[in-house]
């Protein structure tokens, strides 16, 4: 009780500390479109599951927030000069480590191996393991450059949708590819019955936060902020309804 | 005839078309090149901001993705345009995100190294992109111009431009070359051709030319003219030669005339002469030519010979006489005649001159018969008569005076008889040159015959009785002149003469009245006992005598102190004597106490008055020291002097004045000199600075009798006057209502106005002195008071006032 009362008052201390910087306006952060974890919509609507989280992290702790879209490279660098408070749901990467503090993780992305689900596949298999398979990725992706990396034949498509139609209408045995954003993509084309994933064996997710800037004033108040604000709607569940709401229960995991 | 080929009108022609054409092509490409640098300035800029603002958009996206890649292929397609060599474009940021460039083109060539210059392209062009949502610096697209290029491609264009020019003009001369050969230069020369035999006689030449043109026409009008004058000259070498015997005959005439013959333009400039002109005038025909007319005349200068043959007209012959002056100095009179002529379109004065030296020498000594004495060579009868007819109508206009002397030798007669009339004769020369050296140039002198003289004396005089004076002053010279012996023959002659004198003008009388009156004025002289002169009016004769004995006794009046001075007083108010003035009297040891009226007026007219003036003023000063030493009453003002007009006129009367005032120690205070109106009127300006030196030595000036004269008030204004003597003429008889009244009260307010003194002169009744009294005139000068008093009298009266004042 009494250590419920001190966190409350510590947010209260810290939402009346910030609120002068806070109070009066709000937070503009930066998204790209990255289904489902962000998503915009022809009219400029953004919303997804990250963006939701963080607005719903940022308005428990009281903090206004803005969402607003603009291309992913710009906003690095707006991010680097300290032009921009900051955008969300980006990697950690060594790069940007002089530039970016990250949050609290907000959602984690498992680069995995999408297949019809009538094809049967090992249970357990590495990343390695792929080689001897038809393997699609999309062109130009991060996650291209990982199989040339690694020296893994594979095929390219241009987007999702058509990396799905390659598993679940053609020959190809493994689109590989985030399983959330294809999860969430196979739900909007109606696949998502025809579909299964499956993650590779040792092969950590790659957890996304809430990047902002060093160089914009007031960033370590705006991160401890937000890591409370995101650890009271984890205990509250809104965490949870959220990705419900766009994934549904079922398909999760 | 062969000319060189650059000589020929085609080439010449040709060549100033090439030369016109290569200047002018030069001067409109010059401004085309110029026009077209300037266009092309503007279009190279032009192009370049429309070719970037075709990737301006592109751009931007690229810039706002910060897509490198389509940065790059951006700035790689941007140098792919030959005018630009280098493209870069910066993000918002500062950071350059994609940059590419490219060798500029070189060529290293004066035109296009100034095309360069002229150009003056932007070289960096710049272009700002908006960037959605950066609020910081703007991105930029940047390219470098290739000016180089430009120019380069603007110089050729150029050179082809002048190069295709000058080729154009040169093919153009070289056609106008051989136009203008074939359709002028060819003809002409076949044309001098033609001309050349021609003048060489061959006129059966065909015409060289028969084309339908200018030249065609040319050459037509010219065989007409050719053919013409062929005709002309024939029909000219006719008249010519029948000229020839025309002109040989007409000078012939000229030169055989009796009369000097002068051909003269209407400016008298001598043109043409004959052989008599050149005989007459003594000189050669080259000094004669081209000189005027009236360089050889005494009588006429140019202008008055252009005027006078302006007059002569070309009908009838104008005739006029001059006196030639030949080139040895011989003048000789001319009878000329002058006619109009008009040759060849010129007009001219032909001036035929006779020699009328004989007949001029006979009309001069008709004229000498017919006007003077052949004997004496005096005047005849006619001509006095003449002469005294002309002298009578002037002096009736003009009122002036004149005398006829009347003369008979006393014993000529006796003389003749006894002598015989060559002694007579040579008497009668001598008497009239003695009398000629007697006379006035303006005298006339002539002999009526026998003895008998007769003298006109033109103007003696203003009035008669001065002009009588004179007739009897040159009467007594001639009785004087007449009285010395005459030696003729070892004969010593005493010859006398009687003179009557008549004086005209008189009421109306004729010329021969005068002449009789002098007659019988003669008469009575010879009557009277010869050797003297007699008057026709007896009056005149007393006046005459009379005035003569005064001028006589005047000059030895000064020296034997025969004048005296009186005085009489001024008074003001009741009896005060403020003054005196200084009256002159003659006291004559034959005629006894002579007025001033009497003498003075004679010795003005004689001169005497000066001498006489200074001697008033002497003695006058004198006696006003001596009364200075005794006393003056307190009332004594000043002594009043009278200065004729003449003593004051003379160039030293100031400082003979001066030096008398220090002589007698007089104040000039104590001095007051009366002047008449006459003197100022006459000689203003020397009047007035004399009267204000005078003034400065405290003299005072009194106008006597004022109101006679002009009485103009410029005197009263202009000179330093005190004092305005108010004319006995006024005073005597003066009672209210009288015109005279009138005048004096004009005087006395305009003395009052000027703050003048007034003194009444003449003042002789009690009545005169109310009068005047009642008019405002207060100070009095007159019998009523004193007479003039001898100075032992006035002497006395000054003493006796003296004591009444103590």
């Amino acid at each position: 009780m009494l250590r419920k009362f001190r966190a409350s008052l510590l947010s209260l201390l810290l939402i009346a500390v910030s609120g002068f910087t806070y109070a009066d306006q709000s937070i503009e952060l930066f998204a790209v479109d990255y289904p489902p974890y962000m998503m915009i919509d022809e009219q400029g609507n953004i919303s997804g599951i990250d963006v939701d989280v963080t607005v719903a992290a940022f308005n428990a702790v009281g903090v206004p927030v803005s969402i607003t879209t603009a291309p992913w490279k710009r906003v690095l660098k707006n991010i680097q000069h300290g032009r921009i408070a900051g955008a969300l749901s980006c990697s950690k990467r060594p790069d940007r480590e002089s530039f970016i503090t990250y949050s609290d993780p907000v959602s984690e992305a498992n680069q995995v191996m999408i297949t019809n689900r009538k094809t049967t596949l090992p249970a357990k298999m590495n990343f390695t393991d792929l080689t001897p398979f038809s393997v699609v990725v999309i062109e130009g992706w991060g996650v291209q450059k990982e199989l040339d990396r690694e020296g893994i034949p594979h095929d390219t498509v241009p987007d999702i949708e058509s990396g799905l139609n390659a598993v679940v209408f053609r020959d190809v045995d493994i689109f590989y590819n985030g399983e959330l954003t294809s999860l969430y993509q196979a739900r909007q084309s109606g696949l998502h019955k025809q579909i299964r994933t499956q993650r590779f064996q040792g092969k950590p997710s790659t957890p996304f936060h809430l990047c902002l800037s060093k160089g914009f004033p007031g960033t370590a108040e705006l991160v401890e902020k937000f890591n409370q604000g995101l650890k009271m709607i984890h205990s509250s569940g809104e965490y949870q309804q959220i990705y419900n709401r766009y994934l549904g229960s079922k398909e999760r995991g | 005839m062969g000319f060189s080929f650059r000589h020929k009108i085609a080439f010449k022609q040709a060549r100033s078309v090439l030369l016109i054409s290569v200047l002018l092509g030069l001067i409109s490409t010059t401004f085309q090149i110029n026009f077209d640098l300037r266009q092309e300035r503007v279009a190279a800029n032009l192009e370049i901001e429309r070719y970037l603002s075709l990737y301006q958009d592109t751009a931007t996206t690229a810039v706002y993705n910060l897509n490198d890649q389509l940065a790059q292929s951006i700035t790689e397609t941007l140098i792919s345009h030959p005018a630009i060599y280098e493209a870069a474009l910066i993000d918002d940021f500062g950071d350059t995100l994609a940059s590419s460039e490219r060798a500029p083109v070189q060529d290293n060539s004066l035109a296009t190294a100034v095309s360069a210059l002229l150009f003056k392209l932007d070289s960096e062009f710049i272009i700002n992109l908006k960037v959605e949502g950066s609020k910081q610096n703007a991105a930029h697209l940047i390219i470098h111009q290739d000016t180089q290029y430009t120019a380069t491609h603007f110089t050729r264009r150029a050179m082809a431009g002048l190069l295709l020019g000058l080729l154009y003009n040169v093919l153009l001369a070289l056609v106008f070359l051989i136009l203008f050969y074939r359709y002028l230069s060819k003809p002409i020369m076949d044309i001098a051709n033609w001309m050349a035999h021609l003048g060489e006689g061959k006129t059966d030449q065909p015409i060289p030319y028969t084309g339908n043109d200018e030249i065609g026409d040319l050459v037509r009008n010219f065989d007409q003219l050719w053919q013409d004058r062929q005709n002309m000259t024939n029909q000219l070498n006719a008249i010519i030669s029948e000229l020839s015997r025309s002109e040989n005959f007409a000078r012939s005439l000229m030169e055989n005339a009796g009369d000097a013959m002068f051909l003269c333009q209407p400016d008298t400039t001598i043109v043409e002469i004959n052989h008599q002109a050149l005989d007459t005038l003594v000189c050669g025909k080259t000094a004669l030519l081209n000189q005027p007319l009236s360089a050889f005349s005494q009588e006429y200068s140019k202008e008055q010979l252009q005027s006078l043959f302006s007059t002569i007209d070309d009908h009838q012959p104008s005739t006029f006489e001059d006196v030639q002056i030949a080139a040895d100095g011989r003048r000789f009179p001319i009878e000329a005649r002058g006619i109009r002529l008009y040759l060849e379109d010129q007009q001219y004065i032909l001036i035929l001159a006779r020699d009328i030296s004989v007949r001029k020498a006979a009309e001069e000594r008709i004229h000498e018969l017919a006007f003077y004495d052949a004997l004496t060579g005096l005047a005849n009868r006619r001509l006095f008569i003449d002469r005294l007819s002309s002298a009578l109508e002037l002096h009736t206009v003009h009122q002036r005076f004149g005398a006829v002397l009347y003369l008979d030798l006393d014993r000529f007669k006796t003389i003749n008889d006894s002598l015989g009339h060559s002694i007579g004769d040579e008497l009668l020369k001598i008497i009239a040159l003695r009398l000629k050296s007697l006379l006035p140039d303006t005298a006339t002198c002539a002999r009526f015959g026998g003895d008998e003289f007769v003298i006109l004396l033109p103007e003696t005089g203003n009035d008669s009785e001065s002009s009588a004076e004179a007739a009897a002053h040159l009467a007594n010279k001639v009785l004087d002149q007449m009285s010395v012996p005459v030696e003729i023959d070892h004969h010593l002659l005493y010859c006398t003469t009687s003179i009557g004198i008549a004086m005209f003008p008189t009421t109306n009388s004729p010329a021969m009245d005068i002449l009789r009156q002098a007659d019988t004025a003669l008469y009575r002289a010879k009557a009277l006992g010869r050797n003297g002169f007699q008057f026709f009016n007896p009056e005149m004769q007393s006046s005459a005598q009379e005035r003569l004995e005064l001028e006589k006794g005047l000059y030895q009046a000064l020296e034997n102190n025969e004048f005296e001075l009186w005085y009489q007083p001024q008074v003001c108010g009741k009896n005060k004597i403020i003054g005196v003035e200084v009256l002159l009297r003659w006291r004559s040891p034959d005629k006894g106490m002579i007025q001033p009226g009497q003498f003075i007026q004679i010795a003005e007219d004689s001169g005497q008055i000066v001498e006489i003036g200074f001697w008033v003023l002497d003695n006058a000063l004198q006696q006003l020291n001596r009364w200075r030493s005794n006393g003056l009453p307190s009332s004594f003002r000043r002594m009043a002097i009278n200065i004729s007009p003449l003593q004051f006129m003379q160039v030293d009367f100031v400082d003979r004045l001066f030096a008398l005032l220090d002589r007698h120690h007089i104040p000039g205070t104590l001095v007051e000199l009366e002047i008449t109106e006459n003197m100022l009127l006459n000689n203003f300006e020397i009047a007035s600075r004399k009267m204000k030196i005078l003034k400065q030595r405290g003299i005072s000036f009194a106008i006597d009798d004022f109101g006679t004269g002009y009485s103009s008030l410029k005197y009263l204004r202009y000179l330093p006057l005190d004092i305005l003597k108010i004319d006995r003429s006024f005073v005597s008889g003066l009672k209210p209502g009288s015109e005279a009244e009138a005048i004096v009260e004009v005087i006395v307010a305009t003395a009052d106005r000027l703050d003048l003194m007034v003194i009444a002169e003449g003042v002789e009744t009690e009545a005169e002195r109310q009068t005047l009294k009642q008019l405002g005139c207060h100070c009095y000068q007159g019998f009523l008071y004193h007479k003039p008093l001898p100075v032992a009298q006035i002497s006395s009266l000054l003493e006796e006032q003296l004591t009444e004042h103590q």
